[in-house]
């Protein structure tokens, strides 16, 4: 644990240092609300449509910034030096963390961003922040597993797009029906849905970081 | 050789016995809107269920494949995988069919025309990360990982998600779960499913027999041209030593 600690330590040093990747993501976070907010300014839509709203920013803020931790290592020429250095579960799991947190602030961020922009009703506080907080566990061990494959290929960015975005269609599914539920739809089951992604994050948190280690040295 | 006969004897004789009792099967009830195209149901419900059974048994291959590093296990997940595309696909396709038949549209975002759906893109990217590599040992390695780490998504698309929305599929699932099916229907049901099992099956090997010898025939061209002796390639070269 304390060697997945320095890991962390080490991205959000480096992420500190050049600050543009944060940036980018929290630029790409608040643009993609506004933009979310401006398309629904004529009417305030319903929970159905503004859970689509929520789940589309987390999943393209998501998919657009977090596969970058292990694309970066290869691309700087760095990823070799971990692997000669590091523990495979260590490093999977530093970074799984770090991109949790990153997907976290951005969700921080730009979900009360859109409800302001868009004019939701949150009918249910508690369940969205806790839907939220699974619904970025979730993703960041998802797209985290799929950069770490994506990292070693020809095609990087391309392919860590490809293999990432159907992978964490489970999620959109589970979260929109979270999402529904806490802005207000009576339909919708509201605590199965946010145990369901806390299970979903519980086992890709549990079985990437061993699934990783079977092939990062290859 | 004589093993893959028998199989195919097999299968043909499983298949006349389907083609013999799907002919004799009564006409479904009332309920549906066409009872004859309800008999698309002996096809759509096979090779559903067995689509998961395969995922599973690529997953489990890729395993193998991690923890042994063994060509063939690499062959049988990446085959399983396939066959259990395509029976994703032959059952998203025919449950099209059906719910045009039953339902006047082929698309209607039920919970499991949208689990399907799914996963057929979740193993599509499969074949995506496959082209990525350059070497054998790295795509093999890596899409084993993905194999597993695909079919994570399984318990969840097939029985957490569908589970939480309302869906036209619930009559139907709890019908073959009780096997509230007639005795006919029943008959033919397990008939249909035991060939789609067995035609998987063959399937599986066939492409299995076809991986081996183009991986084996990769590995000879690489030790002809003087490229496949690494280590890492298992092939042992000949060396001529000098006399003293």
């Amino acid at each position: 644990m304390r060697e997945a600690l320095a890991v962390l330590k080490k991205e959000v040093i480096s992420e500190l240092r050049g600050k543009h990747g944060l940036y980018m993501a929290f630029l790409f976070s608040i643009v993609a609300a506004f933009a979310l907010g401006m398309a629904s300014s004529l009417e305030r839509p319903p929970a159905s449509i503004a859970s689509v709203l929520v789940m589309v920013l987390l999943l393209f803020s998501s998919i657009s910034s977090l596969s970058r931790t292990f694309v970066l290592e290869e691309e700087q020429g760095t990823g070799d030096l971990l692997r000669v250095l590091g523990d495979p579960v260590a490093v999977f799991v530093g970074k799984m963390l770090y991109n949790f947190c990153l997907l976290l602030l951005l969700g921080v961020i730009a979900v009360p961003a859109l409800v302001l922009f868009s004019g939701l009703a949150v009918s249910d506080p508690l369940l969205l922040v806790v839907s939220l907080l699974f619904a970025c566990g979730g993703l960041a061990a998802a797209v985290s597993f799929c950069g770490a494959l994506a990292s070693r290929s020809r095609s990087r960015a391309a392919l860590s797009g490809v293999i990432s975005t159907p992978v964490l269609l489970p999620w959109v599914w589970m979260g929109l029906n979270a999402f529904r539920a806490a802005l207000g739809d009576v339909a919708a089951q509201p605590w199965a849905s946010a145990v369901g992604l806390l299970g979903m994050a519980l086992v890709f948190g549990s079985i990437g970081p061993m699934l990783y280690s079977a092939v990062w040295r290859r | 050789m004589r093993l893959h006969w028998f199989f195919f004897v097999l299968l043909l004789l499983c298949a006349i016995g389907v083609t013999v009792l799907y002919a004799l099967a009564p006409q479904a009830g009332p309920a549906f809107m066409s009872p004859r195209t309800a008999k698309i149901l002996f096809f759509h419900v096979p090779v559903a269920m067995q689509s998961s059974l395969f995922f599973l048994w690529s997953a489990v291959a890729g395993v193998a494949y991690l923890v042994r590093r063994q060509p063939a296990w690499d062959h049988h997940s990446r085959s399983a995988l396939e066959v259990g595309f395509l029976f994703a696909l032959l059952a998203t396709l025919t449950g099209m069919v059906f719910a045009d038949q039953q339902w006047g549209v082929a698309w209607n975002w039920d919970a499991r025309q949208q689990y399907i759906f799914i996963l057929l893109l979740i193993y599509a990217a499969y074949f995506a990360l496959r082209l990525g590599f350059t070497t054998y040992e790295q795509t093999a390695a890596y899409a084993a990982a993905y194999a597993v780490f695909g079919f994570l998504t399984v318990p969840f698309l097939v029985w957490v998600l569908p589970r939480m929305q309302p869906s036209q599929h619930e009559q139907a699932n709890r019908t073959i779960i009780e096997w509230q099916l007639d005795t006919e229907y029943g008959r033919v049901f397990l008939a249909a499913s035991f060939t789609i099992l067995l035609l998987g099956i063959w399937c599986c090997a066939a492409r299995v027999k076809e991986l081996r010898a183009s991986h084996d025939k990769e590995e000879d061209d690489g030790c002809k041209s003087g490229s496949g002796d690494s280590a890492d390639s298992g092939v042992v070269r000949p060396v001529r030593l000098r006399n003293p």
